[in-house]
């Protein structure tokens, strides 16, 4: 469509019929940013094509941004250069608390959009900012537990579900971790020290990390425990690696480990799906997390917020609504990419019963089940920051060499120092 | 017009002689009598090019030595490091990472192998070399599991269980040749390389993972050959691929007693380091090892494109900067001095089969520390902080001579006064590589305080007391 487009312009001003001038009176043009990789580009343009179909007087042009992405957004717009469309993540509130994206409420209201029953409240939440949406969810799938179905059955172990809690997380892994003299053949689980993993768990006690009023709330008995229980998974229980194990078996992840068939099972986003694809002898299966005193998963996923500066806003709103609809998200979902942030596909047949496993009948539903125990993460303007202080501290509780109470009382005071 | 010109350049090119006041005055400290660590040098690998230029012309591989190891033709680089080829075989197929073993089997080495490189590294020693670190990526086939030197099988270590002492007495053999044979200062052998990576045919280079358990096992049998053999070297260990995950290694390493009588330091690559991991390891490595040296034994940008230009030349200088200021490091090692990638790496470019040679920036900002800070200099220190410029300084042993690099990160000129505490030199030579100049000798004359440093540049102040 746009290439015709394109091509009959070209065509009516080589033949001099126009100018330029009647072209810009009739098309909007917007630029939207967005990252990723080379395939993520190639869905966006196709999501865009179906956008222009549906408003043909919109013209989208799309500016990719391999790397720097935050940075060379922030270029632009202090440059007078911004675009009316940004793809955003955890980063948003870098954005909203400074005024550069707008607030979507009125546009909300004024094209009927139905939030609750578009999103589920947790990934709303996530893109609000004192009391405003400042971008519309796009892509959102929670962080999911993959398991080895014939691990589990040899060990005669339950399969893990929504109900299991910090006990049976414990008991399973024991049954799981498999042990030949000294050397560990196969663990019960593998995680690490990015914050998906630790902050579910924070949260799962009861947890936080600031407060409903962004102060931050730490040094407290849920954060101690929770992460002492998480690191007692590597240091006590012995049911899952340390980073020097990790470096003894040559330094893969977590996920290529469970891949490898050496870990019964780990916690990990929904590209997984994909990549265990790939390794046809592993039986697998997926469910939500599980949870101590309440259940609580992170997800991952990206918005799309316009700009303070975009001088065609509604124009880059009609484009925001269809691309997160149910038609505007459907190349997302046959492309298996992501999970998409709309309920309605998200439980539909094309997103549950679509073939993600080559052949193999994986439990699609768990993404919709897990949507009500998403943890909504405080993405405060200064995330960034915070998560820095959480990495500097927690990286030596990790590798077991300072206490979890020493290095959460020097978070907290840190935070209180940075924050205010 | 031409007057102007000639005016603009000087304002640029030289210190600022008159007093004057500056709009916002950046003053820096250096207090020559609060001593930090030792410098025991600056060097850089031979890997993957020395078996290619040393069969290059007479002339073409002089002006590649000079460049690099003769301290007034070039850069005066102290340490080499040269690559124990384990024989790659065919599973390499890059002409430059195949390697040459000099073991023809258990017990029988062939001297004439790796000529090249050898030929290098001997005129890299008459040019001012004095020390060479010999390191290996892998055993030779016939010690590994697999019977290849590019790795094992699922991250396991391809080193065979019942080869730990063929190995140690195959290190120990070459280096005695080479001492004892060529009367070349072969003072440390590293066995190991980044042992923490799963090394495998399709890194398409030699090498070994080894655990920990691995690791402490063959330097100790590597230890106890030396020893016996009483052959005159020290072992360096363990190349940790990273800064973040060296405490796992500086632990197991150091916790062993034998290991840590017989071991002054440890060595670690700078790749995919961050500042702040950089300052947590070395903090850590300080207090529990405060007898022990930290050294930076790899480094290069990982980063595709061929660049000469001072963009990737300012990188590499906060590399170094940050290596010898927040880790301390005692010596600091770049990789592979000459390349013909489309890359980031190389001091100097070449291109396959022909003897063409092109220099980088970053041989002149190598140049910038390494011809001046000699082996025995200690590092000094400097107080005083702003957001472009980054000052190290550096004293030498009569402390009749004091070295500060300078780094100006901005697009723009930067001016900063000079304090300078217990220190009365009174000569100064001005050294500076920009996107113009080469470490080019900008000023020589008495010492003054007051400094403008052009845009993106490394610039080196000698003071001296003549």
């Amino acid at each position: 469509m746009k290439k015709s487009i394109g091509l009959f312009i070209l065509f009516l001003l080589v033949m001099g019929l126009i100018g330029t001038g009647v072209i810009d009176a009739e098309t909007t043009e917007l630029k939207m940013t967005i990252y990723g990789s080379k395939n993520d580009i190639a869905i966006y343009e196709e999501r865009i094509v179906l956008a222009e179909e549906m408003y043909p007087d919109i013209d989208v042009e799309l500016i990719y941004i391999p790397g720097e992405y935050a940075q060379k957004v922030k270029t632009m717009i202090a440059g007078g250069q911004a675009p009316d469309i940004i793809m955003l993540g955890e980063d948003v509130h870098a954005y909203s608390s400074k005024g550069q994206i707008i607030r979507l409420d009125e546009y909300i209201k004024e094209y009927n959009v139905d939030l609750q029953e578009r999103f589920a409240d947790s990934v709303v939440a996530q893109y609000s900012y004192r009391g405003g949406l400042y971008a519309m969810p796009d892509r959102s799938g929670a962080m999911i537990v993959y398991y080895n179905k014939d691990m589990f059955d040899k060990a005669g172990v339950d399969y893990p579900d929504k109900d299991w809690t910090w006990d049976d997380l414990v008991e399973a892994g024991q049954k799981l971790t498999i042990r030949e003299g000294d050397e560990v053949v196969q663990w019960g689980f593998a995680a690490g020290d990015w914050w998906p993993w630790w902050l579910s768990f924070i949260y799962q006690n009861g947890g936080e990390i600031l407060n409903e009023n962004d102060q931050p709330v730490v040094n407290t008995p849920e954060v101690i425990e929770a992460l002492q229980f998480y690191n007692d998974l590597v240091y006590k229980y012995r049911i899952a690696p340390s980073l020097e194990d990790f470096a003894n078996i040559g330094d893969p992840g977590p996920d290529p480990l469970f891949a490898q068939g050496k870990v019964a099972f780990q916690i990990t986003g929904f590209w997984n799906v994909g990549s265990l694809k790939n390794v046809p002898e592993l039986n697998w299966d997926i469910a939500p997390l599980w949870g101590n005193k309440k259940n609580a998963t992170v997800s991952f996923g990206s918005g799309l917020g316009i700009t303070k500066d975009s001088k065609n806003q509604e124009a880059a709103f009609r484009i925001l609504e269809f691309l997160t609809s149910f038609e505007g998200q459907l190349p997302i979902v046959e492309n298996r990419q992501d999970v998409p942030a709309n309920l309605e596909l998200q439980a539909s047949d094309e997103f549950v019963n679509a073939d993600w496993a080559a052949g193999r009948d994986i439990n699609m539903d768990v993404f919709k089940e897990s949507a009500d125990i998403i943890l909504t993460p405080p993405l405060h303007p200064q995330w960034n920051e915070i998560m820095k202080i959480f990495g500097d501290n927690l990286s030596e509780v990790f590798m077991n060499k300072r206490s979890v109470e020493d290095a959460v009382k020097e978070i907290q005071s840190r935070l209180e120092f940075t924050l205010f | 017009m031409k007057v102007f010109s000639v005016l603009l350049i000087l304002i640029i090119a030289l210190p600022i002689k008159s007093p004057r006041i500056f709009s916002r005055e950046v003053l820096f400290e250096i207090r020559a009598d609060q001593v930090k660590q030792q410098i025991e040098g600056f060097g850089v690998s031979g890997a993957w090019w020395a078996q290619d230029v040393g069969g290059w012309s007479q002339v073409n591989r002089d002006r590649i030595t000079d460049l690099l190891f003769d301290q007034q033709k070039g850069i005066g680089l102290t340490i080499y490091r040269y690559n124990i080829g384990a024989g790659s075989g065919k599973n390499i197929i890059d002409p430059w990472r195949n390697t040459e073993t000099f073991e023809v089997e258990e017990g029988k080495y062939d001297w004439g192998r790796d000529e090249n490189a050898v030929r290098i590294m001997k005129e890299a020693h008459q040019k001012g070399v004095t020390n060479i670190i010999a390191f290996v990526n892998s055993p030779p086939a016939r010690m590994t599991k697999t019977g290849y030197v590019t790795g094992g099988k699922e991250g396991k270590s391809n080193l065979r269980e019942d080869m730990y002492d063929d190995f140690a007495q195959y290190l120990v053999d070459i280096v005695r040749h080479f001492r004892e044979d060529e009367s070349l200062p072969v003072k440390w052998i590293s066995p190991i390389n980044e042992p923490q990576w799963n090394w495998n045919n399709s890194k398409g280079q030699e090498g070994c993972h080894y655990t920990t358990d691995e690791i402490v096992e063959v330097i100790k049998v590597l230890l106890e050959k030396i020893e016996e053999e009483k052959l005159d070297v020290g072992v360096s260990a363990v190349d940790a691929g990273e800064w973040k995950t060296s405490y796992i290694y500086m632990d197991r390493l150091f916790l062993n007693k034998y290991i840590n009588d017989r071991t002054d330091h440890f060595a670690v690559h700078s790749y995919w380091s961050t500042t702040r991991q950089k300052e947590k390891a070395s903090r850590y490595f300080r207090e529990q090892y405060p007898d022990k040296k930290l050294w930076m034994t790899e480094w290069t940008e990982m980063k595709k494109g061929v660049d000469y230009g001072m963009d990737s030349g300012l990188t590499m200088a906060n590399v170094i900067h940050e290596d010898l200021v927040i880790a301390g490091v005692t010596s600091w090692q770049y990789w592979i001095a000459v390349s013909k990638y489309n890359y980031r790496d190389g001091l100097i470019y070449t291109d396959q089969y022909t003897e063409n040679i092109r220099e980088t920036k970053r041989l002149w900002i190598l140049g910038n520390y390494s011809k001046f800070i000699r082996p025995g200099y200690k590092r000094i220190k400097v107080s005083g902080q702003h957001n472009d410029l980054r000052l190290s300084a550096y004293i030498n042993g009569d402390r009749d001579r004091l070295v500060v690099v300078a780094i100006n990160n901005s697009k723009k000129s930067r001016e900063f006064v000079l304090d300078l505490v217990n220190f009365d030199g009174n000569k100064l030579d001005i050294y500076r590589t920009s996107e113009t100049e080469n470490l080019e000798h900008t000023y020589s004359g008495k010492v003054i305080k007051e400094f403008k440093l052009p845009a993106r540049s490394v610039t080196t102040l000698v003071l001296t007391r003549l």
